[in-house]
């Protein structure tokens, strides 16, 4: 029963259920990645803690756009991706054989580094992910609350019609966190959202988030350090596709248990 | 402005009058005679000879001598073609063919004077790169004009020759007395329903194809075989289609009777391998950011591409496919042995009997030219199947510039 | 209802399944040319590849005509090769936008012109220009089809150089420029450099259709199944595989017939060849440039 009310799992999938511990949303478990013959994620283990926001760290190539990737899957979306280990969310393993990515996507939302509007209007933006999931909602509504959610309504409340290209890079960023929020996921996962943003859009996105996490679990990705001293509870630090250090952020930026994160934190390198 | 520049510019001039009466005596077989020839040729040299002396006095750089040496070739040239016979009669080399001398004279001057024009430029920028640079740039506005100078004459040609025999009898009857009279109604709609069957047989297939190609394929031995199929499939000669409709469709689908639909078929064959390429081309161009989006909102792979890869790709999916079809309206080969008869066919009723095309009327029209008198109709034909393939390719074109999508 | 994870799946095979079709559709034309043909190779065996062709005493060697199918094909690119090359350079890397958005089209109207036209053109006019110009036996000759070859191959062979030089990223040519090199400098050592195998490629393709094209040839040509003499004899008559099979197609009967698939078949093979090596190139510039994952 438990199964269907997820709906992560196939209706008549034996899979193997295993109670994380409270307050734990997902848990990932000795997870392995490759493209091809190069390894891209090596052994990681790591928790994520329900309505927190955790984000993750590194200089670039270190793995972990593609660990957030694996979170929800989007890594099948490219040939020659083999992993191994499992990522349980609520005590299932997405990795699993009868797991469906289709379904754990929408349970997991996602926001990519570079906005991403689809070419229609801004509300048929937001309607896409219930259209898609066969969700009967109440089109108006949806639109409203999401963009309300995502504290852009008041700016474009009068432009609903309007082709979401349109927007300004930030409005777009806004939008597709909006878009991402109408499947009612239980966990967001941004991807460098503020990358290609100024400062005053990013501070948006930022404020945002804080709002966001009374809701949803957040995971974020970050070549920010400050950004994620701003915004996250915990934070990972990863380099050569290896999780180096975990922990609550405050701890990881104050006193950093490992040399690499210490060098990196204070901008020796990276 | 110094007198060395002032010199390359009259050379240039010069060259460039030299080279167009040498075109256009070369077009019309006019004869422009060796005297004509040769003072021109001696101009140009004298020319030569004042720009790199007085570059050399002035600037005693050896590279100025250059234009002396150049300008005693052109001299050389214009007194050698004094030996130039009359007629150059290639039978006793077993070659039956008379070249006469005012040919020579006419591609002396167009090559000398366009070569002289290219080698202007360099004492014009003083013998720098940019004097090479601008010399090469001006070859290139040559060989464009050249290139575009067929479009020109093809074009220009049927429409006077063919406008006059475009009249309200020559488009709504039938042939009459094997074409010297009457039109090409018939021709007219066996044509347009040719093309609409062919596009109702290729579409689905077509984009289907590149849907695959493009959404669904990974690395394998199978989606190399497609990919190699539908290349080998676009450089097959239409004339192997042919052959292949006639032995396959007619022979033993159709037992042997040439049809409209067997016609359909090999164009929609032919038509394949363009239809898929420019589909997988548009679909490609939509941004794997928007399938990443869809993707990560729940939406299955097919929910994704059909409402958000395959409508943005619409436009481009469409130009390739009336491109493909304009093509397929002007081929000859595939359909005369498959589809076409000259006359008797009359308007088109049913798939499976004989039409009439445009294409195939010009050929067949083409040769009775000399034994009746139809070389105006021939020509009207022309006009007509020019304004039918042209106009539904520009129509695509316009289509792809104006939906041009950016993202 | 069918869940709509079940509903992806068939749609993922029922596009495989379309797909295949082209594969299928290739091997087909290979099996039924070849079952036409049989009977042909069956009786004359190499004497299919001879240069005797006479009706009469039963010699159906095809070699002239394959001798003149290369003969106006190389000829075809001798006409098209500088002045497609010169077009495609001032086309990507010369023209202005405004003009490189006239001219292409042009270009393209010029590819799209139905070659029966071209054929009817080249007769008419050509044939009757060279005829009076070189005083031949006849309009006929293959002056005349490598010219109008030549014209037809142009526009493939821009169109495709152009995307080639048009790949070679602006990158490069701004690092060529900012080292003090002219845009000239830039396009011969740099520009050409790299896109030299899509360049190869588009002469090969106009190649290709020079090979395949018919309806031109046939009416210029002349149709004279023999070896032209000597054998670069431009003004001379000859034949090309296809002119032979769209000639004798209509009036010929018995294994004649048999004999003309058999010319298809050589035909199919060496476009089909010509287009593998052709594609080959295409896709080593395109991953050159895009790396390879």
């Amino acid at each position: 029963m438990i199964k269907k009310i997820l709906g992560i799992l196939k209706d008549d999938g034996e899979c193997v259920y295993k109670e994380l511990p409270n307050g734990m949303k997902m848990r990932i478990e000795d997870f392995d990645l490759w493209y091809g013959k190069t390894q891209a994620l090596k052994s990681v283990n790591m928790n994520i803690k329900k309505n927190k926001v955790t984000a993750i760290i590194g200089p670039s190539g270190c793995g972990k756009s593609t660990l957030i990737r694996s979170l929800n899957r989007m890594n099948d979306t490219i040939p020659s991706v083999r992993t191994e280990g499992q990522i349980w969310l609520d005590g299932y393993d997405i990795y699993d054989d009868t797991a469906d990515c289709v379904d754990i996507r929408r349970k997991i939302g996602m926001v990519f580094q570079k906005p991403n509007p689809f070419p229609f209007s801004i509300a048929d933006n937001i309607y896409y992910g219930c259209q898609v999931n066969g969700m009967k909602v109440d089109k108006d509504e949806v639109v409203k609350r999401c963009l309300k959610q995502a504290a852009i309504l008041d700016e474009i409340s009068d432009r609903l019609g309007d082709n979401a290209l349109s927007l300004s890079g930030g409005q777009q960023q806004r939008l597709c966190i909006a878009r991402a929020l109408a499947i009612e996921p239980d966990v967001l996962l941004m991807d460098e959202p503020c990358s290609a943003l100024d400062p005053i859009a990013t501070a948006k996105i930022e404020d945002l988030i804080h709002e966001l996490k009374k809701d949803y679990t957040v995971v974020i990705v970050t070549h920010n350090m400050q950004q994620a001293a701003r915004v996250s509870d915990y934070t990972a630090y990863m380099y050569l596709g290896e999780l180096i250090e975990f922990g609550k952020t405050k701890q990881i930026f104050e006193n950093p248990k490992e040399e690499s994160t210490e060098k990196y934190i204070t901008g020796r390198f990276g | 402005m110094s007198i060395r520049k002032l010199l390359a510019i009259w050379i240039f001039f010069v060259s460039i009058v030299v080279s167009i009466i040498g075109f256009h005596s070369l077009a019309v077989q006019s004869d422009i005679g060796y005297w004509i020839m040769a003072g021109s040729l001696i101009l140009i040299s004298l020319s030569c000879h004042a720009s790199g002396i007085y570059s050399y006095l002035t600037k005693k750089d050896g590279k100025n001598l250059m234009m002396v040496l150049y300008g005693s070739v052109i001299l050389t040239i214009a007194s050698m073609s004094f030996y130039i016979p009359d007629v150059l009669d290639l039978r006793p080399w077993e070659i039956y063919a008379r070249i006469p001398d005012q040919f020579f004279f006419a591609l002396i001057m167009l090559l000398v004077g366009i070569f002289t024009s290219y080698l202007s430029f360099r004492p014009y920028h003083n013998y720098s790169k940019e004097g090479a640079q601008s010399g090469a740039l001006y070859v290139l506005h040559v060989t464009i004009l050249l290139t575009l100078l067929p479009l020109f004459i093809i074009i220009f040609n049927i429409i006077f020759r063919g406008a006059g025999g475009i009249t309200y009898e020559f488009l709504t009857e039938d042939i009459v007395s094997m074409g010297e009279q009457g039109g090409v109604y018939p021709a007219i709609l066996g044509t347009l329903a040719m093309i609409a069957l062919t596009a109702i047989i290729v579409l689905p297939l077509g984009v289907g194809t590149a849907i695959y190609l493009a959404e669904y394929a990974r690395k394998g031995l199978a989606v190399r075989l497609i990919r190699t199929a539908v290349n080998i499939l676009q450089g097959t000669p239409s004339i192997v289609h042919g052959l292949f409709g006639y032995a396959f469709f007619v022979l033993i689908v159709f037992n042997g009777q040439k049809c409209l639909l067997a016609g359909a078929l090999t164009l929609a064959i032919l038509t394949l391998p363009i239809v898929t390429r420019s589909a997988e081309e548009a679909l490609n161009a939509v941004p794997g950011d928007l399938r990443d989006a869809s993707l990560a909102l729940g939406a299955t792979k097919w929910q994704t591409i059909r409402k958000v890869v395959v409508p943005p790709s619409l436009p481009g999916i469409l130009t390739g496919t009336v491109l493909g079809l304009g093509r397929a309206a002007g081929e000859t080969a595939p359909i005369m042995f498959t589809a076409v008869y000259f006359s008797g066919a009359g308007t088109p009723n049913s798939l499976l009997r004989p039409i009439q095309a445009l294409p195939y009327h010009l050929l067949s029209l083409y040769r009775l030219v000399g034994y009746r008198d139809v070389e105006n109709q021939a020509w009207a034909t022309a006009l007509l199947l020019l304004i039918i393939v042209l106009g539904i390719n520009i129509s695509a074109i316009i289509v792809r510039e104006k939906y041009r999508q950016r993202f | 209802m069918i869940s709509r994870k079940l509903k992806d799946k068939m749609v993922h095979y029922t596009f495989f399944g379309i797909a295949t079709f082209s594969v299928l559709i290739i091997s087909f034309i290979f099996i039924f040319l070849f079952v036409k043909a049989y009977p042909a190779i069956d009786a004359l065996g190499t004497g299919l590849l001879s240069k005797e062709w006479n009706i009469s005493r039963n010699q159906f060697g095809i070699l002239p005509a394959i001798y003149g199918s290369v003969f106006v094909a190389i000829g075809a690119l001798i006409v098209a090769v500088p002045l497609g090359l010169g077009a495609s350079i001032y086309l990507s890397e010369i023209a202005p936008n405004r003009i490189r958005m006239i001219l292409k089209p042009l270009i393209e109207l010029l590819a799209g012109i139905p070659s029966i036209v071209y054929g009817f053109i080249g007769a008419i006019l050509l044939g009757r220009f060279l005829y009076d110009t070189f005083g031949m036996r006849g309009p006929n000759s293959f002056l005349a089809a490598i010219l109008i070859l030549g014209i037809m191959a142009l526009p493939i062979i821009v169109s495709m150089s152009d995307d080639a030089m048009k790949a070679v990223p602006k990158d490069l040519k701004d690092a060529s420029l900012a080292l003090g090199a002219t845009k000239w400098q830039t396009i011969r050592k740099v520009t050409i450099p790299a896109a030299i195998s899509g360049i190869t490629s588009a002469v090969i393709m106009g190649m290709g259709r020079a090979i395949g094209e018919t309806m031109a040839v046939m009416l210029i040509i002349g149709s004279v199944m023999r070896m032209p003499v000597p054998f670069f004899n431009v003004f001379d008559t000859g034949n090309t595989l296809t002119a032979l099979i769209a000639v004798q197609m209509g009036e010929s009967h018995g294994i004649i017939i048999n004999v003309l698939f058999a010319a298809g078949i050589m035909l199919f093979t060496i476009v089909a060849v010509m287009s593998i090596i052709s594609d080959y190139l295409q896709v080593r510039t395109t991953e050159k440039f895009e790396g390879k994952r």
